[in-house]
């Protein structure tokens, strides 16, 4: 480079690089996909600095209850969900995260244990294929199950029917409660009677 | 002859030696009770999670026990805001929507810091054997 060159030329900046595709992050991304894939429960925290004994035994914590901590960094989320169903999740992405997978589905457990961990923060999940907000999570656990919902369906549907029947029987009704009222108090008495 | 001198005599070493300054200097003990509230779905709350990440250091924590830290998460896209509650019950607000990290860091260290250091701390003196001697014969 001549002088005038050096002295006129800005200096290019030599870019980052990133074109070295490192293939044990491909391998971490296949596996995280196959996670979301096959796990009905995927839960996204806020992680503040924890310690490797308080995550080992969060850990612990959530294995007895079918559900499993993993953490990776943005790099390997990007790869792993960029052009699936699973890209609104790359938004959450920033700063520390960790993630729980569970192939059952036990919300009101999950909030007790955002609780009971103090350094994680739960801010979003994929119920089922649904990606829900805390408080859309907290509604899901309230809501009674499938059965009992079902049940009260049919209790309601029914309710101008037997509403109708109740105020049709209603004398016969209270003049059977009286009859048998009558009936127990003769049978006391005779069984006084002989004793 | 020359021209008198004009510029920095050091350099700067970047953004997290100054957030590592600043985390060193904090002090939570004048602070009783801090909620930081953001939505994660916000484009605005990634400097709010790490400032929140710089409080919660094992280090700061031990400054002040009994300070509470309480993180609500939000669902209404509404801008993240930290709350810190003085033992004085004085409430200080920190709209963290276009703050960085750093800037959280230096605003807190430039008004609550300092009044942790008007405390007066307790001087211990030490006794001499002499004076233990006397309390003992008492």
């Amino acid at each position: 480079m001549s002088l005038a060159d050096l002295c006129e030329k800005p200096i290019e900046v030599q870019p980052r690089n990133e074109d070295v595709e490192n293939p044990y992050e491909r391998i971490l991304a296949r596996e995280v996909l196959n996670w979301f894939n096959h796990s009905r429960l995927v839960a996204f925290f806020h992680s503040n600095p924890i310690s490797a004994e308080d995550r080992f035994r969060t850990n612990i914590m959530l294995k007895k209850q079918n559900m499993y901590l993993k953490q990776y960094g943005k790099k390997v989320m990007r790869m792993a969900l960029e052009d699936t169903k699973y890209e609104p999740v790359l938004t959450l992405f920033v700063s520390r995260n960790f993630m729980v997978f569970s192939p059952e589905l036990q919300v009101g457990k999950l909030l007790k244990l955002n609780r009971r961990i103090p350094q994680l923060i739960l801010m979003a999940a994929i119920v089922d294929d649904r990606f829900m907000s805390v408080n859309e999570l907290v509604k899901y656990s309230n809501m009674p199950d499938l059965k009992t919902a079902q049940a009260g369906l049919v209790a309601v549907l029914n309710a101008a029917a037997v509403q109708l029947t109740q105020n049709l029987t209603h004398h016969q009704q209270t003049l059977l409660g009286h009859l048998q009222k009558h009936i127990e108090l003769q049978q006391k008495m005779s069984n006084e009677e002989e004793a | 002859m020359s021209i008198r001198f004009s510029g920095t005599l050091k350099r700067s070493a970047g953004v997290a030696s100054a957030i590592a300054k600043q985390t060193r200097l904090l002090n939570l003990k004048p602070v009783k009770n801090i909620v930081v509230k953001f939505d994660p779905f916000n484009k605005n709350v990634k400097e709010t999670r790490e400032f929140l990440f710089s409080l919660t250091g094992s280090k700061v924590l031990t400054t002040n026990i009994s300070c509470k830290i309480k993180t609500n998460i939000l669902c209404d896209r509404s801008q993240p805001s930290i709350t810190f509650t003085l033992s004085n019950n004085e409430v200080i607000v920190f709209k963290s929507a276009n703050l960085t990290n750093l800037e959280l860091l230096q605003l807190y260290n430039k008004h609550i810091t300092p009044l942790a250091s008007t405390e007066e701390p307790e001087t211990i003196v030490p006794q001499t054997k002499s004076e233990k001697k006397a309390r003992k014969k008492r």
